[in-house]
């Protein structure tokens, strides 16, 4: 099957959820770059320790939150983690972290070159 | 009667926004806002129990699955008390969510949010209450 990849930062998608404000998508953004890499930090100790319903509550919330706001490739990564820790399938959730967090690094890069006035 | 919230000879409609994700929070508090509705952001469930016996906002609008207290357990928290019992609450859930969202919708929730929505159909649903 011929699927496409979802996108690092898939600007349309987040405008259309913040009905087309882009100044209001922009500041929730660079909301998200500040609080998300607490919430990383904090799943890949999880990860780490095994902790599973730390895991499925942080990939839960960080899946909500990058879908929001157009992220769309690490809310798919942070979906597919808490899929399979709530089958108790926690063998790679250290490796999914880290991509998770690799995926991360690439929105910021992603949304901080975005020409915001463009866009709007 | 409180008239920060009066405007225009309008009382303002006063919304509790409840859910643990910073951006979640923000993005509802902002844009209803924006659209000229009160906004108290608040993390957890637990929380709106408690700001519920000092004020009671029109409408709620919540996610359903929150670390420490989470929508179900808010839901019965308001249904036992007479004072609570009948403010709206519509949830916030992930497609993921089924399970507790039937749940909720056993003990009578009525209205539901999928995420990630327009936020403007949170707007609608909100005029459609009348609110």
């Amino acid at each position: 099957m011929n699927q496409e990849q979802p996108k690092t930062f898939d600007f349309r998608h987040g405008v259309e959820i913040f009905e087309n404000d882009a100044d209001l998508l922009r500041e929730i953004v660079e909301l998200f770059l500040k609080e998300t890499p607490a919430e990383l930090e904090a799943l890949e100790s999880a990860a780490e320790g095994g902790a599973i319903e730390d895991i499925i509550t942080i990939s839960h919330r960080l899946a909500g939150s990058s879908a929001m706001i157009g992220a769309l490739r690490l809310s798919g990564l942070a979906r597919a983690l808490e899929m399979k820790a709530k089958e108790e399938d926690i063998t790679e959730a250290g490796d999914d972290a880290l991509r998770i967090k690799e995926e991360f690094e690439n929105f910021r890069g992603a949304a901080g070159s975005f020409d915001w006035d463009a866009g709007k | 009667m409180n008239t920060e919230y009066i405007q225009a000879g309008k009382r303002r409609t006063y919304i509790f926004v409840v859910d643990d994700d910073p951006i979640m929070r923000a993005s509802l508090d902002k844009y209803l806002t924006g659209k000229g509705r009160r906004v108290k952001a608040i993390r957890d469930g637990y929380d709106v129990l408690v700001d519920l016996e000092k004020e009671k906002p029109d409408l709620i609008v919540s996610d359903i699955r929150m670390e420490k207290l989470d929508g179900i357990s808010l839901l019965k928290g308001m249904q036992n008390r007479i004072e609570t019992a009948r403010i709206p609450v519509i949830f916030m859930s992930a497609h993921a969510d089924d399970e507790i969202m039937n749940q909720a919708k056993d003990l009578g929730a009525k209205f539901f949010l999928i995420k990630p929505f327009p936020l403007s159909s949170v707007l609608e649903l909100i005029e459609k209450m009348g609110l």
